[in-house]
């Protein structure tokens, strides 16, 4: 185990632990959504590393397609946002409680 | 077995017809959306729903005519064993029928019905793509192929405001979701140095994988245990979430709620049969791994116990239909969740040709329960769509006097949906008899008397419907439209065929339920004679 991999390996679940974090505690959707994209790159930091320390192509390749994906996600994530917003005036996620048991 | 491995790994096979049907639904999803930009005010666009449908049908016609081969192929990115290609008519099932619904709810409530077929087109590729994937970076775009998808088609209906929030909720928590589901995969990968479960399945059986050192030296180095671990859980997590499974289901009520019937219909029956399709190859993988067992089997556990528990106590408070399905579901997925657990203990109990016989009754169990959930659901839900009403549980008093042949479809969904005791020739209480018998064999007794127990809670609301649907209309209560009168009106419009589909699916909840070989003879017949 090289110093550098494992440092690497402690960021990106440090970084994914504040997205989780962020999720729960932030209340405005965007700074949410942020959030879940900085769980996405953790991930992504997580694969670089591996694929790094064990001299594998194919973890350098994934990331490229996931960053891909995260794209698409935050194009339609914005768009449903957006909606929210039309009919609702705020996108507070803490007050969207219209649908209850 | 061996030997057939080595021999794929030297030879990737190909199968080139393997790819027809998933090259139709995206053909067919682009072919939607360009008749829908070529026409002008009207034109064309009620061709759509039949396009749709043609290409479900025609992806569906492609696993009978033996075109997807039921080994590895492209490379061993897809395997499509009897399971993956059963799940994957299942999932084209409910994708179809929310075609037929498609037309009335598109008149009704004004929608843009281009983007709404190719998103059930596109929707429909990504979970048959899913529950035949057998690498993880497919696997996870397939999902989020599907999901991408189907948050848009809940909140299609964007000027209502609950779909809008119903959307919302389920886009934030999917997405939440998928990033735990790919840190998972980056831990599994970083274990096992693949991406692909069928080699991750012979890593996990020797417990060493190859590591090229810095010279250039290929060395076996034992598994990092703690990265198998961390890979699991996360993706177990995401998975849940994905499941509505007990602790993370708090977004499935108000989905199920705020969403359009047709698109909940598909959130409940076949994104649920991708992702248990997938969580199946998965665990079945990591099983071999003598380590695994040891830590995941409390983990399932506990969240198959909750599941089916605080789905069902949950249910009964519920007076909303579809917010007592959604609760349902998560009970249903936690019954699931056992057959997933006997898969996860089978590798400890026994090995070779007798592990594999096991592996495929355990595959066989889920693979009907998880049909059976569909039909039984799609019956269901799509009963609310025809009748109409809001979704108060008071809109179906009196229902079988007004509208007999719907009601009784309803109460053929509820029965079957209880599925334990008094409801023997259903698929429901086939279903639950094969996993739980399962489970009963490797000695998780405990596991299914909660089970059996849980499904006896479930009789309570479910029969409660069908108690409410055959009261009289004169003890109704005050503001709820009752459903099938002119006050909540049927929804007429592609009437014909839904009726057809919803008859067919009351028949096979029968057919399937006394004779539950003949669908599982299917799988076999569908895999067998495919080499080629």
């Amino acid at each position: 185990m090289e110093p550098v991999f494992e440092a690497n390996l402690i960021l990106s679940t440090l970084l994914f632990t504040i997205g989780i974090l962020g999720v729960m505690w932030k209340r405005n959707a965007i700074s949410l959504f942020m959030s879940v994209e900085l769980m996405l790159n953790a991930a992504n930091l997580a694969f670089v590393s591996f694929a790094f320390q064990l001299g594998l192509l194919s973890g350098g390749i994934l990331v490229l397609f996931i960053m891909a994906v995260a794209a698409a996600e935050a194009g339609v994530g914005l768009a449903i946002f957006i909606a929210l917003f039309r009919v609702r005036r705020h996108i507070r996620v803490d007050e969207q409680d219209l649908l209850h048991g | 077995m061996d030997t057939n491995l080595a021999v794929q790994a030297y030879v990737p096979e190909i199968h080139p017809t393997g790819i027809i049907p998933y090259l139709l639904l995206l053909l067919g999803g682009i072919a939607c959306l360009v008749v829908d930009a070529a026409s002008g005010k009207e034109g064309s666009r009620r061709y759509l729903p039949w396009i749709a449908g043609g290409t479900l049908l025609a992806a569906m016609a492609c696993f009978f005519l033996r075109l997807v081969p039921g080994e590895p192929f492209l490379e061993n990115t897809f395997r499509a064993d009897a399971f993956g290609q059963l799940a994957s008519l299942a999932i084209l099932s409910a994708t179809f029928v929310m075609t037929t619904m498609g037309p009335s709810l598109v008149r009704r409530r004004n929608l843009p019905s281009g983007e709404f077929y190719t998103l059930i087109l596109f929707a429909s590729l990504g979970m048959v793509l899913l529950s035949v994937s057998n690498e993880l970076l497919t696997a996870f775009i397939a999902l989020e192929m599907f999901a991408l998808s189907l948050y848009v088609l809940v909140g299609i209906d964007r000027r209502s405001s609950k779909s809008a929030e119903a959307c919302f909720k389920y886009f934030i928590l999917g997405a939440f979701a998928s990033a735990f589901l790919v840190f998972g995969i980056a831990f599994l990968y970083g274990a096992t140095h693949t991406t692909f479960l069928t080699e991750m399945a012979e890593a996990f059986r020797t417990g060493y994988v190859e590591s090229i050192g810095p010279g250039g030296e290929v060395a076996q180095v034992p598994i990092n245990a703690m990265y198998v671990y961390a890979g699991f859980a996360l993706m177990f997590v995401g998975i849940c979430f994905k499941l509505s499974l007990a602790p993370f289901h708090m977004w499935a009520p108000d989905v199920y709620e705020g969403g359009n019937i047709p698109a909940v219909m598909v959130v409940a029956t076949a994104s649920k049969v991708a992702t248990f399709a997938f969580l199946i190859h998965l665990v079945e993988a990591l099983s071999y791994w003598e380590g695994f067992a040891g830590g995941a089997v409390y983990i399932i556990t506990g969240v198959a116990v909750v599941s089916m528990l605080w789905g069902n106590i949950a249910a009964l408070a519920q007076t909303h239909f579809r917010r007592m399905m959604a609760l349902s579901s998560v009970a249903h997925s936690g019954y699931m969740t056992v057959g997933v657990l006997v898969l996860v203990a089978l590798p400890g109990m026994m090995s070779g040709s007798e592990l594999e016989a096991g592996q495929l009754l355990v595959r066989q169990a889920v693979i009907l329960y998880m049909a059976g959930y569909t039909v039984m659901n799609v019956l269901a839900f799509g009963v609310a769509h025809y009748v109409g009403g809001g979704g108060h549980m008071a809109a179906y008093r009196g229902l079988v006097y007004r509208r007999p042949l719907p009601a009784i479809g309803m109460a053929i969904a509820m029965f079957s949906l209880v599925g334990i005791g008094f409801t023997p020739p259903t698929i429901g209480f086939m279903g639950k008899f094969y996993i739980f018998k399962e489970a009963v064999q490797v000695g998780f007794i405990g596991l299914a008397v909660v089970a059996v127990l849980a499904s006896v809670i479930s009789a309570f609301y479910y029969l409660s419907l069908v108690v409410t649907m055959f009261m009289r209309e004169e003890e109704r209560v005050a503001h709820v439209p009752l459903a099938g009168t002119p006050e909540a009106p049927v929804q007429v419009g592609g009437e014909v065929l839904t009726r057809m589909v919803l008859v067919t699916a009351s028949i096979l909840i029968f057919v399937f339920g006394i004779f539950p070989q003949l669908f599982i003879g299917l799988g076999e017949t569908l895999v067998n004679g495919t080499v080629r």
